[in-house]
């Protein structure tokens, strides 16, 4: 392979992934096209209580039907994915940069550092991730900022691993010898030297994992600790509807329709991209 | 040479004569490796066939791998993964002792209210021990959790151990009914898919694989619900009791972790049909029902054991989700009442036990791989799991 071809092919998202990938890839730009677009996609406003329209079927006017306080459903799932998609990604953001830190410190230095760090990241993935995301957000007022905390502090520590491994792998290779053989310093070969060569597979790891992680985020708001009332999002609007589903099925049906969707591409994309990059993806074992 | 029970003798092979010699060799080469390897012992040398075409190894599951040594060395791990079992509960019983000292407002006035004499607060105060230092709180934590007291609720004052103890049994129902369910049809799905790779039905096998790991638990359990309960009237929504209600709940649960099964049993089985051996029973013209289920299959369960035992932690992500739903009286709508009454030594009781339970189980699943491929380096310490 020539270094233009790789090149080619490392900024052309579409030849690293194949179809699927590339179908989901742009379902997902639609998806987040709509959700930002927001206001002028949709006439109505999705806190706006309308006591005519209550409970009302999926019709022309209403393509996913009304809720329980007349709000239109379509208008609502499109503002969710807002709070949805963008809450998962700053999450996944965080626990990315917070794991790669962590990683490539323990992996650098080794040593006492190394083995209490990892003591840590074991701890905190010994913990079903639900249950430890549930004991975090209890600590802090419900919210979005709290729920992307509570995923950062429940899944940096897989990103730690990865990381550490990697830099393990590459920290004997001679280039980082000559780094130190002319003086740099610690945090320059860690972040100048190491942080490019972890930064691919960080990234591939991060969009593996961003899937599992609207999945989490809809469990809680489900659970109620995640955005707060009136604010949309699709856990918390399958939550309000659960109480209405024999007469109103709509209201359970269209944003789990949408959460469902978001997934099924983000974890398309991201098991296209680990094919490409050749890492097992995290869905064979999650 | 000669003492050595020669392995063409001990398999009994006709065809082992002189004419090959030449693979002969190769066996015995391959014998003496092994035993001085000690992947066998010598009593036990039926592992090496020796065919006319080619030598061929059995798979590693038909190999006897129990030497005196290989006990030795296993119950060493054992020991090892036990004995680190301790800093890993202490480490638990650390986390959930922060979140505890984390949660914003003071238990006491929670507790008797706001407008309670000073005096009242302080006899209070030292009486639950919050007005010692932080270590010695939580050390008195540690001697409440090894009396296998985890306090009492703050709502009902009822003993929190106890509760939990009367509600595990239905989560451990539960999880273990899902395990029935997804554990045979997951397999079977991938095996399907494997057996039919690139057909129209591998695809098909996949993307509904992908389109179950990617749907919220909550959703398929409530769709399931409208669908068998409210409109077909076939099993009642919610409540706790026998196999009628259970196989609601349990089929949720089991949604996600049959599609991971699905998922898992499909790459297992390719991986092993592309080695050499298969091709070689089938170039003995074995049966090919036997090559499947026996030769392939076999040896592809090592990983599948492995995720069926780690989705037991799912199961017990999903019982949270699952149990609040159908209203199922278990340790995960324990928690989540707890969480809604923000009853905080109930919520971090079944989070210890839950975590305990994972934790025991992954060590569980561990030692399983170990006995199950005895080729994984029985590697102590952090990357074990």
């Amino acid at each position: 392979m020539t270094p233009e071809c790789a090149f080619t092919q490392a900024v052309t998202a579409g030849n690293l992934m194949g179809m699927r990938g590339r179908i989901s890839l742009a379902i997902i730009c639609i998806i987040m096209t709509i959700s930002i677009l927001a206001p002028y996609v949709t006439p109505y406003d999705p806190n706006a209580v309308d006591l005519d329209s209550l409970k009302l079927p999926p019709s022309a006017e209403h393509p996913f039907g009304t809720d329980q306080k007349g709000r239109d459903i379509f208008t609502r799932v499109i503002y969710g994915g807002r709070i949805s998609i963008s809450v998962s990604l700053a999450a996944a953001i965080l626990s990315l940069s917070i794991g790669m830190l962590v990683g490539l410190v323990s992996g650098y230095f080794g040593g006492w550092v190394d083995t209490s760090v990892m003591a840590i990241v074991d701890l905190v993935l010994s913990f079903p991730s639900l249950l430890l995301a549930i004991g975090v957000s209890l600590v802090m007022p419900p919210g979005i900022y709290t729920v992307m905390f509570a995923i950062a502090a429940v899944s940096w520590a897989s990103f730690a691993r990865l990381i550490r491994g990697h830099v393990l792998s590459i920290k004997g290779l001679p280039y980082i010898e000559a780094a130190k053989a002319i003086g740099s310093s610690s945090p320059r070969v860690i972040f100048v030297h190491l942080l490019p060569q972890c930064l691919p597979l960080g990234l591939v790891m991060m969009g593996l994992k961003v899937g599992g992680f609207i999945l989490i985020e809809a469990s809680l708001s489900f659970l109620g600790l995640g955005a707060q009332p009136p604010t949309a999002s699709w856990g918390a609007m399958i939550n309000a509807g659960r109480a209405y589903i024999v007469v109103s099925h709509w209201m359970v049906l269209f944003p789990g329709l949408a959460i469902a969707l978001t997934t099924l591409c983000f974890n398309t994309a991201g098991d296209a991209l680990s094919e490409r990059f050749g890492i097992k993806s995290s869905l064979d074992i999650q | 040479m000669e003492q050595m029970p020669c392995p063409a003798r001990a398999t009994g092979r006709k065809h082992v004569n002189a004419k090959h010699n030449a693979n002969f060799v190769i066996c015995l080469n391959l014998y003496e490796f092994m035993v001085s390897r000690k992947y066998i012992t010598h009593l036990q040398p039926r592992c090496i066939v020796i065919d006319t075409l080619s030598v061929i190894i059995y798979p590693v599951s038909k190999i006897r791998f129990k030497t005196a040594e290989w006990r030795c060395r296993i119950l060493g791990y054992l020991a090892k993964r036990l004995f680190l079992l301790i800093p890993l509960l202490l480490g638990i019983t650390i986390l959930t002792f922060a979140l505890i000292k984390a949660i914003p407002g003071d238990p006491v006035s929670g507790l008797i209210g706001e407008r309670a004499s000073k005096d009242a607060i302080e006899n209070i105060r030292s009486s639950i021990g919050s007005d010692r230092n932080v270590v010695s709180q939580y050390f008195g934590y540690l001697g409440m959790l090894s009396r296998g007291d985890l306090g009492r609720s703050l709502y009902t004052n009822r003993d929190v151990a106890s509760e939990i103890a009367e509600k595990f049994p239905n989560t451990l129902a539960l999880a273990l009914w899902a395990m029935a369910i997804a554990t045979p049809l997951g397999v079977l799905l991938g095996f399907i898919a494997a057996y039919n790779r690139g057909s129209k039905l591998d695809r098909a096998i996949t993307t509904v694989s992908v389109l179950g790991i990617s749907m919220p638990v909550f959703w398929i359990g409530l769709l399931l619900m409208l669908l068998i309960s409210f409109k077909l009237r076939l099993l009642p929504p919610s409540g706790t009791g026998g196999v009628r209600f259970i196989i609601l709940p349990a089929l949720t649960l089991a949604m996600p972790a049959l599609a991971t099964l699905a998922r898992v049993s499909r790459t297992s089985i390719i991986d092993i049909l592309d080695m050499p051996f298969v091709q070689v029973a089938r170039a003995k013209g074995l049966q090919p029902s036997r090559i499947k289920f026996i030769h392939v299959l076999k040896n592809a369960l090592i990983p599948i054991v492995t995720v069926v035992g780690l989705d037991f932690g799912s199961y017990l992500n999903g019982a949270v989700l699952t149990e609040t739903i159908f209203g199922w009286d278990g340790l995960g709508r324990f928690a989540m009442d707890g969480i809604f009454k923000r009853d905080y030594p109930v919520v971090m009781g079944s989070i210890l036990v839950g975590t305990s339970v994972f934790v025991l189980v992954n060590l569980l699943v561990d030692l399983t791989y170990n006995y199950l491929d005895p080729r994984v380096r029985l590697h102590t310490g952090s990357d074990g799991r």
